[in-house]
């Protein structure tokens, strides 16, 4: 079942929402589990035995890690069997087409069906047992049973922490009110990234990219067009998402933590993984860097961990070659961002020869073409494909005006012998398209708070000092808020599924 | 104001603005889907649910079905029925339809025990293949063995904007071109005609699609392929169909105007054909000939007019020898889809 869709919105989430709250103590909870076990078999029945399977397994795991003595062969048993069932499910087809390609062999598999949430409730669930070996877990079944499957995080994420979560679940939650004013709140404003903002800009970024894998050589402004739609489409889409879980879950009373915080603002690559997906970052730091060794081994094994921790980043999102690649560069840039920072402090440079603001758009419109880049082999179907769109960004594919430029009588001489051309394209008819997409970027990514800030704790967000946005319980803001509803309901005609539901 | 008199409020507002898209999409009925009939002229309507609602009465009244895109839409069954002895035929056109719609469309009848003689069976040598997501061109639900109410709920809940735009538009300019028969099926556009009619060279002046450049598409892609062995696995099942349940197949492909075909990637084109003859017998209209040619025999570059519709009848069931030598009208089997293959590569490769 999708949050953005009529079922959801007005039979589920009601429904869930009414036997939560007239149940209760443990009866309210179960009744969770119960919703959630409908929520995820509304997809498909006949895999509600493998999550079910999963709770059930992990759980044994790790209420005996408290118990035997053997602690370690248990552990390692517990993590590999959840590896093996994601790499069973996730990565099977994909080794065995690279070993027909490495051995000219002929194995043959048949399609595998992802259930869905397997990347997520995977991670989490191993975070739980290594918690469990460290002693620092332990929980009733039904507790623990709801913290996998609870439906707002369930599918996408935010990829939570049981510590975070399951003490919530035994507190008395008081003033509804408030839970569900501010829980609807967020869900409609995700709900209104999603329908309105992400679902107009895929068309675009769609046109462009599959005309990049049938082979059309994809020219620079057709590429900006694509590789910014898309750049926004993720953005709006993830985070139009994250907010939906964020807002539903609140309804019950449950906080899950924030998975976005304006990443586009970032003025580094650090600084934008501490902002994008920030639960999957935590995660991947927590459970796969600092094992590794961290900082703790020296600044080139450091470098060498980022690379390897962002290569499995990349490969948790997908197994393709594209997502290898995503996530190596991520790590180049990391790595490329830390040692700049060594140099940086090792010899105190200081620029002071240009004004902060000057700085600080620099290293912003910098990080953002880096990452705009990198998106265009995570949106990619093939590594040639990407490479077709990364030329077209370069200009290498011809900087291509469309043709009704040619009036600009004064401009298009001097374009022309500086290397410009003139042509009827086929994926774009005029440049305003992407002076739409930079607006809404500026606008939507740059200038306006985010949802988090937007919220947190009902405080005027003051921008630059130039206007506020304040959320509060007024007149004026329910008007507003019933406004964003009627717009977002209003777009429901074509249901489309959240990026992050592939991964 | 307290967090519970804000929750009022907002919940009491929300009702009131989702309230307007059930009421608007009853009194302006953009898909002709509720029957209501508020507004005089409709934009266009769910042709494939309306004519399946039809035909749930009607269907004893005839024992011979029409399918293919909008393109057919104009073939009057009237004109066929005079063809074939006893034949009584309905339009089954559908906007945009493909084999998947035909194929569920005779499953459908089957099913319900319709009878069935004759099919006469277009073909669109176009790739596109499975059902629409857009409102307009759903497939009627029982059709597909899914919820009658859940189909007139969503129809109700959706907002279509533009949709909605347009029916009020065409309302105040009363500026209706195709006129919708459901009681054969068939659609015209008697205002087109007489434009045409007393002036085709202005006509032809006055339609973009007829002097724009057109660009041929470059690329052949997977899921082009795909989708025609789709379509064609689709038109093997409706040949077994035909078999086993004694009706006629008449299959035959679009004569595309000059412009459209001139945006068609050749490779595609030319598999396609090669594909269908490998399954059937079949008429092709397609490729560059003295019809194809001919603006004015065409509404736009999409679609012919309705004495095209007479051409392709009188090649099917008379073998006129006016429109063999213009050309139009090859049947092709086995034996000579090499030469018609190199015939069309050339033609369009000539262009």
């Amino acid at each position: 079942m999708l949050f953005n869709s009529i079922e959801f919105i007005f039979l589920f989430l009601p429904i869930s929402w009414f036997g939560f709250y007239y149940l209760k103590d443990n009866l309210s909870l179960g009744w969770l589990v119960l919703c959630s076990l409908f929520f995820y078999a509304y997809w498909n029945p006949s895999y509600l035995t493998i999550i079910a399977a999963s709770v059930f397994f992990n759980y044994w795991v790790g209420s005996s890690l408290h118990k035997v003595n053997f602690k370690k062969p248990l552990l390692i048993f517990g993590i590999a069997i959840n590896l093996f069932f994601l790499g069973y499910y996730k990565y099977s087809l994909f080794l065995t087409s690279n070993i027909n390609y490495l051995f000219d062999t002929n194995f043959h598999l048949n399609t595998i069906i992802l259930p869905l949430a397997i990347s997520f409730f995977t991670f989490q669930q191993i975070a739980y047992l290594v918690d469990a070996y460290r002693g620092e877990a332990e929980y009733k079944f039904l507790h623990y049973s709801l913290f996998v499957i609870f439906f707002p995080q369930l599918i996408a994420g935010p990829i939570v922490h049981h510590k975070e979560i399951i003490p919530q679940f035994s507190q008395k939650h008081k003033g509804y009110s408030k839970h569900i004013t501010i829980g609807l709140t967020i869900f409609f404003i995700g709900l209104f990234k999603k329908v309105v903002i992400a679902d107009n800009l895929s068309e675009d970024a769609n046109l462009v990219f599959l005309a990049a894998e049938n082979g059309y050589l994809v020219t620079f402004f057709e590429a900006w067009q694509g590789s910014l739609s898309y750049t926004l489409q993720l953005y709006f889409d993830f985070s139009g998402y994250a907010d939906m879980a964020i807002g539903s879950a609140r309804l019950f009373g449950i906080k899950l933590p924030d998975n976005f915080n304006s990443p586009y603002k970032s003025k580094n690559i650090i600084d934008f993984w501490r902002r994008w997906h920030m639960t999957l970052s935590r995660f991947l730091r927590d459970y796969v860097y600092i094992p590794l060794g961290g900082n703790r081994k020296g600044k080139t094994k450091k470098q060498l961990f980022i690379m390897i921790t962002m290569v499995i980043g990349g490969l948790w999102h997908g197994a393709n070659w594209t997502f290898v690649l995503w996530g190596a560069l991520h790590g180049s840039y990391l790595v490329i961002n830390h040692l700049w920072q060594q140099i940086h402090n090792k010899y105190d440079i200081k620029l002071k020869i240009f004004p902060q603001w000057f700085t600080s758009i620099t290293s912003q419109t910098m990080t953002l073409i880096a990452v705009i880049y990198a998106w265009v082999f995570f949106r990619a179907e093939s590594i040639d494909s990407a490479l077709n769109i990364v030329k077209g960004l370069s200009g290498m594919n011809g900087i291509v005006f469309p043709e009704k430029y040619l009036r600009w009588e004064n401009l298009s001489p001097w374009l022309i012998s500086n290397g410009a051309s003139f042509s009827n394209l086929e994926l774009i008819s005029s440049l305003s398209d992407l002076i739409s997409l930079l607006l809404i970027f500026i606008f939507g990514c740059l200038i306006l708070p985010n949802t988090r800030e937007f919220f947190e704790e009902h405080r005027a967000i003051h921008l630059r000092n130039t206007f506020s946005i304040k959320w509060n319980y007024s007149n004026s803001w329910a008007f507003v808020m019933s406004l964003i509803v009627f717009i977002s309901i209003a777009n429901l005609g074509l249901v489309k599924e959240f990026i992050y539901f592939q991964f | 104001m307290s967090f519970q008199q804000y929750l009022k409020r907002f919940i009491f507002l929300s009702i009131l603005w989702i309230s307007i898209i059930p009421l608007s999409n009853w009194i302006i009925d953009p898909y002709g889907i509720f029957e209501t009939h508020f507004l005089k002229y409709s934009f266009q309507q769910n042709e494939r649910f309306i004519k399946i609602e039809h035909l749930k009465k009607e269907h004893p009244h005839f024992n011979g079905y029409i399918f293919g895109s909008s393109r057919i839409g104009v073939l009057t069954p009237a004109l066929l029925n005079k063809y074939i002895d006893g034949a009584s035929f309905y339009n089954m056109y559908g906007s945009g339809a493909n084999q998947w719609d035909t194929l569920k469309h005779l499953e459908y009848m089957l099913r319900n025990k319709y009878t069935i003689k004759n099919v006469y069976l277009q073909v669109d040598l176009e790739p596109a293949f499975g059902p629409s997501n857009k409102n307009l061109l759903k497939i009627h639900p029982e059709v597909v063995n899914e919820s009658l109410i859940q189909f007139y709920l969503h129809n109700l809940v959706l907002f279509p904007y533009s949709d909605l735009k347009k029916t009020i538009k065409n309302n105040f300019k009363a500026n209706n071109t195709a006129l919708y028969n459901w009681t054969d099926g068939s659609y015209s556009r008697p205002r087109l005609e007489r434009e045409i009619e007393e002036n085709h060279s202005k006509y032809i002046n006055t339609v973009s699609d007829f002097h724009k450049t057109s660009l041929r598409k470059k690329a052949f892609s997977k899921q082009d392929r795909e989708q025609i062995d789709q379509n064609i696995a689709a038109i093997l099942k409706i040949i077994r169909l035909s078999e086993d349940n004694d009706f006629k197949l008449f299959l035959f492909t679009s004569p595309l105007n000059q412009h459209k075909l001139d945006t068609i990637n050749i490779d595609m084109y030319l598999y396609y054909l090669s594909k269908l003859a490998k399954i059937t017998n079949f008429w092709d209209f397609g490729g560059y000939n003295k019809i194809t040619t001919d603006d004015k025999l065409y509404y736009e570059a999409s679609h012919y007019r309705p004495l095209v519709n007479k051409m392709i009848a009188e090649s099917i069931f008379k073998g006129n020898q006016e429109n063999k030598t213009n050309g139009f009208g090859v049947y092709v089997h086995s034996k000579n889809i090499n030469n018609h293959l190199s015939n069309i590569q050339h033609q369009m490769h000539s262009r």
